[in-house]
């Protein structure tokens, strides 16, 4: 059974940095992408099993992210929202996200919601 | 005429000089001949009267029974009184013929025919001279008692002249017994006072021009006419199926000439008489009507004393209703001037109102007499009865407010010279102290010369109006700075959920590397490699959040006025080659190039200068491509002002972003690896601004960016002033 794949979609890069790192540790496959513009282009051909997905970013936002996603056809991943907002929780609903994750988070938090998320086959 | 040209003279003499001017004698031939061309119409004219006079007598003679030429009816009379009256006195000749061919024609001798003729002469002259003298002249018959005057002295008082010469005339002729005397005489006389009373006031009210009737009129006129025929035929002439001829039908005569007296006036009352008149004549001749008796002179007397006095009554009737209408007119002509004064004063009165209601008065000022004359509303605008009211113009400036007065006395100045129309605003002072403020419009008229004369205008309170405008105003400034601290209010929400995002970015990497460290630690295979880039990343996150952190406090102090300066006097390009060098560290393969100045001090705070500095190299290497040059450069920019200018050629700032660089908050720059709270340029500029100095952005036509930090140049206290706070 392949692993599970895990698009990370967050501009700064010590962040991105350690969630590939930790991540990877457990086992995930990992992809990154810098934006919303480079996330779309990086699933392109290949449809991850969920998404943590920065809310502001340059270039695209989260925002606009997920509503270009969800305009693609076929089966959509998961979307786990990291966001700063100091209401996390209905930036989620705006988005359709399926969790949502409020920076700052530990390595706990993101584990717990990635394996408690809805929509994904846990192993 | 043998003896005209010799004449001529005296004619021009007697004539020529009624306008009372020499003339010359070629203009006096021409004078001549106009009176020559005058004398053959006035002969004419007189022939023509004789000839008329001549008929009227020998119709008048036909009718004579008692005498030859003693007769009842005789129109010559009334034909002589209206000419003389209407031509003039000196027709007489025309009387004086026509009378005597007439008699000389029928009976009697030459000489009596002559007494005849001077008694008929002297009846028309002597009517015509009372009437005019004593009634009124051709005018007696627009008043009753005209009326009456003209019947006792033409009717009454002249033929007594005429029957009085007449018959002593036949009877010294021998052509009439004395003893016949009485009875001629009466039948003479009678004959002229009916003449007098018929044909006179016909032919003198006719003699005047006669106005075009409306075609109603006319088509009446006919009907009375035509009654007034159908009557006299009926009465007079016995035209009716009755067996008795003579019934005393005259009664019917008056309903007619009242008609005309009342619906028209003496004009047609004298003509229906006259018509009436010659058909009872005509019929008591034949010996028909109810005047009709044995001998046709007494019929003849009887008729004409009863047309006489008919004709007195309608024509005293005719004249009261003349006299009536003229007094009716009058007494519109009065009314409706009453009602002209009287809207004219409700139209004052509603201006009144008028200006009461506009709050707008009106006044008047005569320049050359400097009289002032104010409208009611005027004074209840300055507060003023007219006797508090100077009503000079001295007097009218003296209640202009004082701040105003010079401006005021200018521009009415100004107008009065220029003769033009002027529209300002002015306040004036009521007795009591308030203050009203008055649109004041007025135009200046100028005299024969073009000087100004007077001056006309109006002054409208529009106090409350200018207040009102001034809430408004001051609605709309608040308008406009609620809508600002709505936009600060904004812009601050927007920039804590950027801070927000910023602070929580590293804080969201030092949790995550500080779990991969424990985890790391945790287990032996880890390389060492990998711990030590967990600790270097922990360790640069803290010093961002550490600058982030600085900033906010930067930006707090700088707002609450709290930044604080220690400054030094410092040599400015060994502080600069310092920052340029530390930059340098940072960025490992770019060089920054140093363009230095000696010996430029200024007192600065060294650590706040080299923060503003390594802010914008940070800036300068971070907007330009890596293979770009970057450079500072010191120089004294006048005697007391130091320039630091940092240069880079790399993407310059969008033209739209320009003027807003140094607002707090604000990133013109939205890329990839670009965090930041958009405080950098702010906190620079602030701490410039403290120093003295100013903070500016060029961005040069070839690109790239060039800022210049303008600081004041070291002199002596300068040193004290940083410590103030902003």
């Amino acid at each position: 059974m392949s692993p599970l794949s895990i698009l990370v979609v967050e501009d700064d890069p010590d962040t991105r940095e350690a969630l590939q790192t930790v991540l990877e540790l457990e086992g995930y496959e990992v992809l990154t992408a810098e934006h919303g513009h480079d996330a779309l282009a990086r699933i392109y051909d290949v449809n991850p099993d969920v998404i943590l997905l920065d809310m502001r970013m340059p270039i695209m936002d989260g925002w606009t992210f997920a509503r270009m996603y969800r305009q693609r056809p076929g089966p959509l991943a998961p979307i786990i929202a990291l966001t700063a907002a100091a209401d996390a929780a209905r930036v989620a609903v705006e988005i359709g996200a399926a969790a949502c994750v409020p920076k700052p988070f530990g390595v706990r938090d993101l584990l717990n919601a990635i394996e408690h998320c809805p929509g994904i086959a846990q192993r | 005429m043998p003896g005209f040209a010799g004449n001529m003279k005296q004619h021009a003499g007697s004539f020529g000089a009624r306008d009372g001017k020499l003339t010359t004698g070629l203009e006096r031939g021409w004078v001549g001949q106009g009176m020559f061309a005058k004398t053959v119409a006035r002969l004419a004219g007189l022939g023509i009267l004789a000839g008329v006079y001549f008929a009227a007598a020998k119709f008048g003679l036909a009718l004579a029974f008692v005498h030859p030429s003693a007769t009842a009816v005789w129109p010559p009379t009334g034909i002589a009184i209206a000419a003389a009256l209407v031509l003039g006195y000196r027709v007489w000749p025309a009387f004086l013929a026509g009378a005597f061919l007439a008699n000389v024609s029928t009976a009697g001798s030459p000489a009596t025919s002559l007494g005849i003729a001077v008694g008929n002469t002297c009846e028309g002259l002597l009517g015509a001279y009372l009437v005019s003298r004593l009634a009124g002249g051709r005018h007696c018959f627009e008043r009753p008692r005209g009326v009456l005057e003209y019947a006792f002295l033409a009717a009454v008082v002249a033929p007594t002249v005429s029957a009085t010469i007449g018959v002593i005339s036949l009877s010294i002729g021998g052509f009439a017994a004395w003893s016949d005397f009485g009875s001629i005489w009466l039948t003479w006389w009678l004959g002229d006072a009916a003449g007098a009373l018929i044909v006179g006031p016909f032919l003198i009210l006719w003699s005047r021009p006669v106005g075009i009737p409306t075609p109603r009129r006319l088509v009446e006129a006919g009907f009375l006419f035509a009654t007034v025929a159908v009557i006299g035929l009926v009465v007079f002439l016995g035209l009716h199926p009755l067996p008795v001829k003579d019934y005393p039908f005259e009664f019917l005569a008056v309903p007619a000439l009242v008609w005309a007296a009342l619906r028209f006036g003496p004009r047609e009352t004298a003509a229906a008489t006259l018509v009436l008149s010659g058909i009872a004549i005509w019929g008591t001749v034949l010996g028909i009507g109810p005047f009709a008796r044995e001998s046709p002179n007494e019929s003849l007397l009887l008729l004409q004393a009863f047309m006489g006095v008919v004709e007195l009554t309608s024509l005293a009737l005719a004249a009261a209703v003349v006299a009536r209408r003229e007094a009716e007119e009058s007494l519109r002509a009065t009314e409706e001037r009453l009602n002209l004064i009287r809207q004219r004063r409700r139209a004052e009165e509603a201006l009144a109102t008028a200006q009461a209601i506009a709050h707008v008065g009106s006044w008047e000022w005569d320049i050359q007499s400097d009289e002032i004359a104010w409208s009611d509303e005027l004074y209840r605008i300055y507060g003023l009865s007219p006797a508090e009211f100077a009503a000079t113009y001295e007097g009218f400036l003296a209640h202009v407010h004082p701040d105003d007065r010079e401006r005021v006395d200018s521009i009415v100045r100004t107008a009065c010279q220029d003769a033009r129309p002027f529209d300002f605003i002015e306040r004036i002072v009521r007795p009591d102290g308030t203050i009203r403020v008055l649109n004041s419009r007025g135009e200046v008229f100028t005299d024969a010369v073009g000087k100004a004369a007077k001056m006309v205008g109006t002054c409208q309170d529009v106090t409350e109006l200018k207040q009102a405008e001034e809430d408004r105003a001051l609605l709309a400034r608040e308008h406009e700075a609620r809508a600002h601290a709505q936009a600060a209010v904004r812009q601050r929400d927007e920039f804590l959920s950027v801070a927000a995002h910023e602070l929580k970015t590293p804080v969201t990497s030092l949790r995550l590397f500080a779990d991969l460290l424990r985890r790391q630690l945790a287990d032996a295979t880890v390389p060492e490699r990998a711990i030590r880039r967990s600790a270097e990343v922990i360790d640069q996150q803290a010093e961002k959040l550490s600058a982030l952190v600085t900033q906010l406090l930067d930006i707090t102090r700088i707002e609450a006025g709290k930044l604080l300066l220690s400054r030094q006097p410092v040599d400015i390009t060994s502080l600069v080659t310092q920052v340029a060098a530390r930059a340098g560290l940072h960025a490992v393969d770019r060089r920054i190039t140093v363009i230095p100045a000696p010996a430029t001090i200024a007192a600065v705070d060294s650590l706040r200068l080299e923060q503003v500095i390594t802010s914008l190299l940070d800036n300068a290497l971070k907007y330009s491509p890596p293979d770009s040059l970057v450079d500072v450069e010191v120089r004294p920019a006048s005697s007391d002002k130091v320039e630091i200018i940092v240069r880079d050629r790399g993407a310059g700032v969008p033209p739209q972003d320009q003027p807003h660089i140094f607002e707090r908050f604000y990133q013109a720059h939205v890329q990839p690896h670009d965090p930041g709270l958009g405080l950098g340029l702010y906190i620079s500029r602030q701490i410039v601004e403290l120093h003295g100095g100013e903070l500016v952005g060029e961005f040069p036509q070839d690109g790239g960016s060039r800022f210049v930090i303008r600081l004041p140049a070291a002199v002596g206290d300068a040193a004290d002033k940083g410590a103030m706070p902003r």
